[in-house]
């Protein structure tokens, strides 16, 4: 293993098993667990082993809180156990959404060299648009009409894009309900001892309330507009680069692409030449006539 | 007010355990980063980051008709040779089939053009004339996985003449079943914009939706289950890894091609159409699929659905069929232990049942 990489595990490991705050360790593992791979180790071994290494912590934490919830004859309050566990999902969920739909990687990279931060928060993107919404209307009268239509459409996108992520993560709040409501039931006349088994019962749960809801054409709606509003940003985004290219007189990728769908239809064109030759010959190429 | 009992030096002690456990083998972990060994093969034919293989036999050939192997675009096609334990494609082998293999490779960003008619009637139609000179065959016996179950399909109702016997692998046929998760999340995507924004679709994209399949199942659960794995014996260990390493090694897909998959089998449901679709400028009719089918799928997959697999029997009613469910998952059909003590024999057997001159010395 990469010896930097191993370090800071061992370092990170070290803190929280000595309970200090783990922040130096965490930091410098991200960092390690971030750079370009080297040829010691692939990322993505390094990327699972990081996770599992998380939830072990987590299950940790889990753990010694549900001993401190325990009254003296072991057992919990199935209110203060769902509360408890619901508390930890919505953490879950939130890290699930901002990590699977991120800001549009252009305008991350745009807000991490505004801001000095990463750009996950959840609320960067609402104060952005508040930010974006207000600086438009004061430079309003003095911006020509083309670029002020110009800024107002990005803006659009931006504010469609947050109000698609907020509608998702509505449907998969919906889904943790459902979920928490059917593990509830399971759970009671139940002893729980096994961490594994408590989790993968949460999963069966949550899985079989997902494919319900999946199938819901609301659930459908809102995943495929949360796509096409990520798309939609990112797709503006690579014209504006495109268009700056193309001002300093670089080869943009719309052209790169254009000589490409060019040299695509060439290639079938030859295709289709070579087989009208080959119909001209009276041997089928691939039988050569020896065999059934 | 409802309690729940809980054994909380039981739940605490294994957090420990397990936690103190992951400690000491994740250091080492890199030990069982070993290089892919793949079975010996030639490659045939390249074209673009296609590449054609041929497989060194390992006994003497038992049948003539080769077995050409046309893996999904999505994903690398060697799971099906993950390791020599865990190989279909070298088990094949001992039953004496000749194994050709199809690696459509890296999709770049020049290949955004390329449409399913240009992969059918163009790569594949080129490599299957490339497996007939070279195996001195008329005909090859072509086994889709997955997506290249579909493609292979098409390609049976192009080239009839070319194909002796069809294999399907956990082969989505009718996509509009209920519980085809993968058909519904892309209900609501636009295409066109999928396509315009990144050209080839990426690999890392395309996972992330084979992860929304099954959220806590692939993420949480797998991470329960990885955990204890990699407290296991070695040969776990390893196994575990080279999963996880081929499951993060997803190619892009070529964008124009991807659309046409999406549009006609997902949306249009075109395998189950009556009236037939239109496709490499011909007028494709599923229910005049000619060659002998044999089908099988996983009765546990949950990415391709069972139904969706079976629905191929109503395109060959009357017709040569055969359709076996074993009781695996999606991968496990490729890969599982049961699945590669059973497949083999039983793809040789319904083969040979069907090769028209056997060859001397051959059971």
């Amino acid at each position: 293993m990469n010896e930097q990489l191993l370090n800071s595990l061992r370092l990170w490991l070290e803190q929280l098993e000595q309970g200090r705050p783990a922040s130096d360790g965490l930091g410098a593992l991200q960092q390690c667990l971030f750079m370009p791979p080297s040829d010691n180790i692939t990322p993505q071994p390094a990327d699972l082993f990081y996770r599992i290494t998380r939830q072990s912590k987590q299950f940790k934490q889990f753990a010694t809180r549900l001993a401190e919830l325990c009254d003296t004859k072991n057992s919990i309050d199935s209110n203060e156990l769902i509360t408890h566990f619901q508390h930890h999902l919505e953490q879950l969920n939130q890290d699930w959404v901002l990590s699977h739909w991120p800001i549009p990687e252009p305008l991350a990279t745009l807000f991490a060299v505004a801001f000095s931060q990463p750009p996950n928060q959840e609320d960067t993107l609402h104060h952005m648009n508040a930010l974006l919404t207000q600086l438009l209307s004061t430079l309003e009268p003095h911006l020509p009409l083309s670029l002020l239509q110009h800024l107002r459409d990005r803006l659009v996108q931006l504010e469609t894009f947050e109000q698609s992520r907020q509608a998702y993560r509505e449907q998969l709040d919906r889904i943790n309900q459902e979920a928490l409501t059917h593990f509830r039931q399971q759970l009671i006349g139940n002893t729980l001892s096994d961490l594994d088994q408590l989790h993968q019962l949460w999963s069966q749960c949550y899985e079989q309330c997902y494919q319900n809801q999946l199938q819901q054409p609301a659930y459908q709606q809102a995943f495929g507009t949360l796509c096409n509003a990520a798309m939609a940003i990112r797709h503006t985004w690579q014209q504006q680069l495109n268009q700056f290219y193309a001002n300093c007189g670089l080869v943009t990728l719309s052209q790169y692409d254009e000589l490409s769908r060019q040299h695509h239809q060439l290639r079938r064109r030859v295709r289709s030449l070579e087989q009208q030759l080959s119909r001209t010959q009276p041997d089928d190429p691939g039988c050569n006539g020896t065999s059934p | 007010m409802t309690r729940i009992n809980v054994d909380s030096d039981h739940i605490r002690q294994q957090a420990d355990a397990r936690h103190q456990r992951l400690t000491q083998q994740l250091p080492h972990a890199d030990k069982y980063l070993t290089p892919h060994l793949p079975t010996p093969h030639t490659t045939l034919l390249r074209s673009g980051s296609l590449q054609l293989l041929k497989f060194e036999p390992v006994t003497s050939p038992q049948l003539h008709t080769p077995v050409l192997i046309c893996y999904a675009l999505v994903n690398r096609p060697w799971i099906l040779d993950l390791s020599p334990q865990r190989s279909l494609i070298h088990r094949l082998l001992q039953q004496g089939i000749p194994v050709y293999l199809i690696d459509w490779g890296y999709p770049e960003r020049c290949d955004r053009h390329l449409t399913l008619d240009d992969y059918l009637t163009d790569l594949l139609d080129r490599c299957t004339d490339s497996v007939r000179l070279d195996a001195g065959s008329n005909k090859v016996n072509l086994m889709g996985v997955c997506q290249g179950g579909v493609l292979s399909l098409c390609y049976s109702l192009l080239y009839p003449h070319k194909v002796r016997n069809l294999i399907t692998l956990v082969t989505p046929a009718d996509t509009a079943v209920d519980n085809f998760t993968l058909s519904q999340l892309t209900r609501t995507i636009d295409l066109d914009l999928t396509s315009r924004t990144y050209g080839n679709i990426p690999g890392s994209l395309l996972n992330e939706i084979f992860t929304l399949l099954q959220p806590m199942r692939l993420g949480l659960e797998k991470r329960i289950v990885a955990s204890r794995q990699l407290c296991d014996n070695d040969n776990q260990v390893q196994h575990f890894l080279r999963m996880e390493q081929w499951l993060q090694d997803c190619p892009d897909l070529a964008g124009a091609a991807l659309q046409d998959f999406i549009q006609l089998f997902f949306r249009d449901n075109a395998l189950m159409s009556e009236a037939g679709f239109e496709l490499a400028d011909s007028l494709l009719k599923p229910h005049d699929l000619s060659p002998p089918l044999l089908n099988i799928y996983g009765s546990r997959d949950q990415l391709v659905p069972p139904a969706a697999s079976a629905a191929l029997g109503k395109l060959a009613q009357g017709k040569d069929y055969t359709e076996v469910a074993l009781d695996a998952g999606h991968i496990g059909v490729l890969n599982g232990g049961k699945a590669l003590t059973t497949l083999p024999p039983l793809i040789y057997n319904w083969l040979q049942e069907r090769e028209p001159h056997r060859i001397s010395g051959s059971p």
